[in-house]
C-alpha cells in the first residue's frame, strides 16, 4: 500500500538524483533564449501585430513558413530584456521611451482590458501590487509591444478571459519547426511515426524537440533558414533598413552590405547596441 | 537579482522539481531549459514578482502540464522499459532489497498517472503544499485537487496490488 505520505515523499526524494546536470542545462539555456528572441523579432517584423487581442489566426510570411498548415496561431511579442532589470530604476524590458501612467492606463483600457483582467494579471504575475499598479504595468507592457498572459475579458463570455500563454508558446514552437526547414508534409510523416494524426500538435512537439536540441525522426525536406539570413532578418526586424546598413558599412569600413546587416543583426541578437539608431 | 544569479542558485532545485514531476531526466532537462530560456527573456517581469522562484516553479509546472504529446511518447516508453526492468530484477520473488525495489516500483507506477494527478501528488507530498495552495497553482477548485489525489492514490494501490498478484501467480 503506497498511499502514505512517507512512501510517496520518500519515493520522490529517492529519485531526485535523476535530475539533469546543471552544466548540461545551462549550456542550452542561452542557445534556446537566443532562438526564442530571434523568432519573436521575426514574428514582429511580419507586422502581424495582435496587441491586446492576443492571437491571430492564419499563416504569416516568415521564411520557411509558406507551406505551413494554416491553423497555427501567431502572437506578436516584444523584445524582453534578459539582463539585470534590478540595475534600472524602472525595471522594464523596453528599448523605447518611458510613458506616463495616463498613457499606460489608456493603452490598457483601449486594448479591451478591464478590472477583472487586472485581477487575473495580478494572479498570473503572482504579484501583491495594487490593481491600479497592475493596470499601469500591463499598459506599459502593451505599449512596448509585449504580450500579456491574459486575454481581454469579454463580459458576454461566461467563461471569462483566460491565459493564452500556452498558446503563445505553442505558436513559437511551430515557428521553429518551419524555421528549421520542416514542412507540413514532414509534420504528417512525423505524426505517422509518432502514431498521431494531430498535425498541429506534432508541429508543436517537434518544435519543442528542436528547441531542446533533439533530433526528429526525419530530416527536413525544406531548406532551413540560414543563420546569416536570420541575422539579417533580425536587423530589419529591429527597425533598421538598407540605408542604415550603408551607414554602418562606412563606419565599419566594410563594403559587403549583406554582411553588415548580418553582423549588425547578430550584435543586436546578442544584446549589444549599434552605433546608430534605426 | 540578475537572471544569472537566479539560474545559478535555483537551477538544482528546479531540476529536482522537474524530474520529480516528469519522472524522466531528459524531459526534465528539456522543460527546465525551455522554462529558463523563456524566463530569461521575461526576466524584467519575473523579477518584479513577489517571489521569482515561485513564478519560475509555476512555469515549470505549467510546462509539464502542457507538454502533452511529447511527454506521453517518451514517458510511456520509459515507463514500459522500467516495468520490464523491475520485473527482471525481481525475478518473480520479493526477497532482495524490497525497500529499494518498492521505491523504484512506486516511481514506475507514478509514470502511468495522468499528469494532473501526478502533479497533485508531487505538490502535496514532495512540495508539501496544502490543497488550497495546490488549487491555486493548478487553477482549479480545492475539491478537484482532492479528487485528483484520491484517484491517484487509488490507482497506485490498485496497480500495486494487481502486480503483486500477477507476480505471485507467475511463481
Amino acid at each position: 500500500m503506497y498511499e502514505s505520505i512517507d512512501d510517496l515523499h520518500d519515493t520522490f526524494v529517492a529519485h531526485e538524483h535523476l535530475a539533469p546536470q546543471a552544466d548540461d542545462v545551462l549550456a542550452r539555456v542561452d542557445v534556446i533564449a537566443k532562438r526564442l528572441r530571434r523568432r519573436r523579432w521575426a514574428v514582429r517584423a511580419t507586422g502581424a501585430s495582435v496587441l491586446g487581442a492576443g492571437l491571430v489566426a492564419g499563416g504569416i510570411a516568415l521564411p520557411g513558413l509558406a507551406s505551413s498548415g494554416g491553423n497555427q496561431r501567431v502572437a506578436t511579442i516584444g523584445f524582453a530584456d534578459g539582463g539585470d532589470a534590478s540595475a534600472s530604476p524602472t525595471p522594464t524590458p523596453s528599448p523605447t521611451a518611458s510613458y506616463s501612467q495616463e498613457q499606460e492606463l489608456a493603452k490598457y483600457f483601449s486594448a479591451g482590458y478591464d478590472y477583472n483582467d487586472a485581477l487575473a494579471l495580478q494572479k498570473a504575475w503572482n504579484s501583491s501590487a495594487d490593481i491600479a499598479t497592475i493596470k499601469a504595468e500591463a499598459g506599459l507592457d502593451l505599449l512596448e509591444g509585449q504580450q500579456l498572459p491574459v486575454t481581454p475579458h469579454d463580459p458576454n463570455d461566461p467563461s471569462g478571459g483566460g491565459s493564452d500563454a500556452q498558446a503563445i508558446a505553442q505558436s513559437e514552437d511551430v515557428t521553429l519547426f518551419f524555421d528549421d526547414g520542416y514542412t507540413y508534409n514532414d509534420a504528417v510523416t512525423i505524426g505517422n511515426a509518432w502514431n498521431t494524426s494531430d498535425t498541429y500538435q506534432v508541429k508543436i512537439d517537434a518544435g519543442k524537440k528542436l528547441l531542446a536540441g533533439d533530433s526528429l525522426p526525419i530530416p527536413p525536406s525544406g531548406t532551413p533558414v540560414s543563420e546569416t539570413q536570420k541575422d539579417e532578418d533580425f536587423f530589419i526586424a529591429a527597425g533598421y533598413d538598407y540605408s542604415d546598413a550603408q551607414q554602418l558599412a562606412t563606419m565599419w569600413h566594410e563594403t559587403d552590405i549583406t554582411q553588415v546587416k548580418a553582423e549588425a543583426g547578430k550584435k543586436l541578437l546578442d544584446g549589444e547596441t549599434l552605433p546608430i539608431s534605426p | 537579482m540578475t537572471f544569472a544569479e537566479f539560474a545559478t542558485t535555483r537551477l538544482a532545485g528546479l531540476s529536482r522539481y522537474a524530474v520529480v514531476l516528469t519522472g524522466d531526466r531528459d524531459l526534465a532537462q528539456d522543460i527546465v531549459q525551455d522554462v529558463l530560456a523563456r524566463a530569461q527573456l521575461r526576466w524584467s517581469r519575473i523579477v518584479r514578482a513577489d517571489s521569482p522562484d515561485a513564478y519560475v516553479r509555476q512555469m515549470v509546472l505549467n510546462e509539464y502540464l502542457s507538454w502533452r504529446r511529447r511527454w506521453a511518447v517518451r514517458n510511456i516508453q520509459a515507463a514500459g522499459e522500467h516495468v520490464v526492468d523491475l520485473i527482471d530484477r525481481r525475478g518473480g520473488s520479493r526477497d532482495h532489497a524490497d525497500a529499494v525495489v518498492d521505491t523504484d516500483e512506486l516511481w514506475s507506477r507514478l509514470a502511468i498517472l495522468p499528469r494532473k494527478q501526478r502533479a497533485v501528488l508531487v505538490l502535496r507530498y514532495y512540495e508539501q503544499l496544502d490543497d488550497d495552495e495546490i488549487a491555486r497553482l493548478l487553477d482549479c477548485a480545492r475539491v478537484t485537487v482532492r479528487s485528483n489525489a484520491s484517484k491517484a492514490l487509488k490507482t497506485l494501490r490498485l496497480q500495486t496490488e494487481r502486480q503483486h498478484i500477477t507476480v505471485a501467480g507467475d511463481v
